[in-house]
């Protein structure tokens, strides 16, 4: 009986450093943000491509109840709004300020910039 | 007399202990600033190969961001300084700090610049080298707050002894590298140690990090 809370202890313990480990990392990493933006960088890429590639990372992220990393948001907010789709466009920069407020004033920038250059229009 | 003689210890005493804490990486302005945010434009790019400055920008973010910072999303940065005109990283480099907080409102600007990427070809060997030239700069005072040189670089061995067996794995070296991209791969490798925590001159963690402030080099 004793050797059994013992065993329970044990387990616990180790359980607890392996806890320990994962929370270690801050955002969940698949490498589709990483290579999302190498691609997108070096001019070779699909819109369509990258957003499913990014919208399944989303999807997993949310599964495993971990956040995206910085500028995740806003890089679809920007795929959504090269394709012509503004309101998908929006809802993911309004994301991007939610999770990182340090983005509010640039994506404010960007937004009235939209607005100013439609007005040119 | 006995006064003097602790007085002059004490004196001795403080100027090595001075000397101590200067050996250190200085770190004043740093912790003067203590940004939050980070925005990484376009490096600047010494090298032949066109994708060198998208792949060391590309794996920069994980390893920053996981050091506890914001960092910008940058194919959105880009695109705003292409929309605006400015294509080249040389131009961006030359853009006022004054004109990027207005934009941005970082708290500092990290700017790179890639010396060496990729592979180079000899006789009978081959190796891929990535070299990087990272500074920190505070986005108010232009006050340099961190920086760093890291290279990251592989022989590729010959395997099996005799010559033609070494020309064999040098052909068979570069035609895996030129289509797995040894440079992306090795760029990945580089940035880690670039921004690798705990050493004498890393980058201190930012404060999204569990471990804010208390890099080793802080505390020892």
């Amino acid at each position: 009986m004793r050797y059994k809370i013992l065993l329970v202890a044990l387990c616990a313990f180790i359980f607890a450093g392996c806890a320990g480990d994962k929370s270690s990392a801050l955002y969940y990493w698949d490498g589709s943000y990483t290579s999302a933006n190498y691609k997108y960088l070096s001019d070779e890429y699909d819109l369509n491509e990258q957003i499913s590639m990014l919208r399944d990372s989303e999807q997993r992220a949310y599964e495993k109840g971990l956040k995206v990393p910085p500028g995740f948001y806003a890089h679809l907010g920007l795929l959504y709004s090269n394709l012509g789709n503004m309101p998908q466009a929006k809802a993911y920069f309004q994301k991007e300020v939610e999770l990182f407020p340090e983005s509010k004033s640039y994506i404010e920038f960007l937004l009235t910039q939209d607005k100013t250059t439609k007005a040119k229009k | 007399m006995k006064f003097l003689n602790i007085l002059f210890l004490a004196f001795i005493a403080l100027f090595f202990s001075a000397c101590a804490a200067s050996k250190g990486y200085d770190y004043s302005n740093f912790l003067q600033t203590k940004p939050r945010s980070i925005l990484v434009p376009m490096p600047t790019n010494e090298t032949a190969e066109i994708k060198a400055s998208a792949a060391v920008l590309a794996h920069s973010l994980a390893p920053l961001s996981e050091a506890g910072y914001y960092v910008f999303s940058p194919a959105l940065v880009n695109d705003t300084f292409k929309h605006n005109g400015i294509t080249e990283p040389s131009e961006i480099a030359q853009i006022p700090l004054s004109k990027l907080k207005q934009i941005f409102n970082a708290d500092a600007v990290l700017y790179l610049n890639v010396s060496q990427y990729g592979t180079s070809y000899q006789l009978i060997n081959s190796k891929t080298a990535v070299a990087v030239e990272a500074k920190l700069v505070d986005i108010n005072t232009a006050n340099t707050l961190w920086e760093r040189t890291v290279l990251a670089q592989q022989d590729s061995g010959g395997g099996s002894g005799g010559l033609l067996g070494i020309l064999v794995s040098a052909v068979v070296n570069q035609i895996v590298n030129s289509v797995g991209d040894a440079g992306y791969d090795m760029s990945a490798q580089a940035m880690m140690m670039l921004y690798a925590p705990d050493c004498y001159d890393c980058l201190l963690r930012g404060q999204y990090s569990a471990k804010y402030m208390q890099d080793k080099q802080l505390t020892r």
